[in-house]
């Protein structure tokens, strides 16, 4: 099957198919479907509680659906052969022990790949964080931790980025430097799926829009699409989400 | 994997604080209130916490997701983090172990019994993987630390007539205890 593909795909399709969860007799997702593609940034966009992260944390199999499939080039995330390598996830925090340095968080993620120390020298590098390698992750600033997390998810050089909220708590400068670093990923031919609920620093970064309210998908396609005739995608958001208890 | 896992254990620098304190404590109470092994009845407290302490940490920080993400195969993982676990208490037991009797036979000439040490040995390397399974539960140090102890020290004396030896008792307990962990983890929202 494999070499069926064309020279050069990197793979990274993810396909979510009717997604339910209920936590605690509330339905947190009502059957959700949606596609992200390789060589786009696709947002995930919707207000706070609307099942992004949720989504999010079943198709990284951290989380279990009551129906439903999220998969990763037609295979769900726990059955990767190579998961590292295939899917890097940012999700909120560091993802590391705040007694541990951010070199040695690396360290064991790297060895549980199997890559080589050089490369978490390269992810350090990467997202500059070499000066604060030997500190420890407790000491890391907001900003730093999220930097550390990216630089996890990097390891592996994977066709798949996730990232929950990945603006949240940064400055102006790491906001340009996240969006710039999403938009050279797709463009390297990778996939990148982002959640958010801030749409206005979003228009610029992403391709295709998918929006969930109320653990329901209300729109999905490209940015034009989805904006139509709306002013931008901030309004085209609120119109689409203003039944939401506003 | 389990290089991973070990890679984890030998980064935190709780792991070496408590197997340091534990050491200390042991090596102390020989010399204050007993011979031999006897001070293991305390020291061993050491042990639970580090068994805890192993499993727990995976939930400060969001690590658990870390962990989860880059290996979502979860029973070969909870396996691969419990044999990491063993192969760093086996031989701080043993240290543990040998320092008592190593001192009383240095102080009163007392010999040291193999037997005895290898007892030893496996009793405190069984119930650090039993004190994990437990944090694996709870997934709260304290909480696992509190209900161990608890059971150790309150309980155990007062239903001790009821039980068999408490090597017996861990050999039954820790696979029945690491297995009720792992069929939790393996279906639980992480």
């Amino acid at each position: 099957m494999r070499s069926r593909r064309p020279a050069g795909w990197l793979g990274g399709v993810i396909t979510i198919d009717g997604l339910v969860k209920r936590r605690g007799g509330k339905e947190i997702l009502a059957g959700i479907g949606f596609e992200a593609r390789p060589g786009r940034v696709t947002g995930f966009l919707g207000p706070n509680g609307a099942g992004k992260s949720s989504t999010l944390r079943i198709l990284l199999g951290l989380d279990r659906a009551q129906a439903g499939t999220a998969l990763v080039d037609g295979v769900p995330y726990p059955a990767l052969p190579d998961p590292v390598r295939t899917v890097g996830a940012v999700l909120d925090g560091s993802g590391a022990h705040r007694s541990r340095t951010g070199r040695a968080h690396l360290r064991w993620v790297a060895r549980s790949a199997g890559l080589p120390p050089s490369r978490v020298e390269e992810v350090l590098a990467l997202v500059g964080l070499a000066d604060a390698a030997r500190k420890r992750v407790g000491g890391y600033s907001l900003g730093m931790g999220r930097r550390l997390a990216l630089a996890t998810a990097l390891l592996g050089d994977p066709a798949v980025l996730i990232l929950d909220e990945p603006l949240n708590g940064l400055d102006p400068e790491g906001i340009r430097f996240v969006r710039t670093f999403l938009r050279d990923r797709a463009r390297s031919g990778r996939t990148v799926l982002l959640s958010s609920h801030l749409m206005g620093e979003l228009a610029e970064t992403v391709d295709d829009v998918v929006v969930i309210d109320h653990g329901r998908i209300v729109a999905t396609g490209t940015l034009a699409e989805v904006t139509g005739a709306h002013r931008n995608l901030e309004d085209a958001f609120f119109a689409l989400t203003s039944g939401g208890g506003r | 994997m389990i290089r991973a896992e070990l890679s984890k254990l030998v980064s935190l620098p709780a792991t070496w604080t408590t197997l340091g304190w534990t050491l200390a404590v042991n090596v102390l109470l020989t010399f204050v209130i007993a011979v031999g092994d006897a001070p293991v009845a305390y020291s061993r407290a050491g042990f639970v916490v580090l068994g805890v302490l192993a499993t727990c940490s995976e939930y400060t920080g969001g690590q658990i997701r870390t962990t989860l993400t880059a290996m979502p195969r979860r029973v070969p993982q909870l396996v691969a983090q419990h044999t990491a676990l063993a192969a760093l208490t086996l031989p701080a037991a043993l240290v543990v172990a040998l320092s008592g009797p190593l001192i009383t036979l240095a102080v009163a000439g007392t010999p040291v019994s193999a037997w005895g040490v290898a007892e030893t040995t496996a009793y405190l390397t069984l119930l650090t993987l039993v004190s994990a399974a437990v944090g694996v539960l709870l997934r709260h140090t304290l909480a696992g630390v509190g209900l161990l102890l608890g059971c150790l020290f309150v309980a155990a004396p007062f239903v001790h007539e009821y039980l068999p030896d408490d090597m017996v008792t861990l050999v039954v307990s820790t696979p029945v205890l690491l297995i009720v962990a792992a069929l939790t983890y393996r279906r639980r929202d992480a």
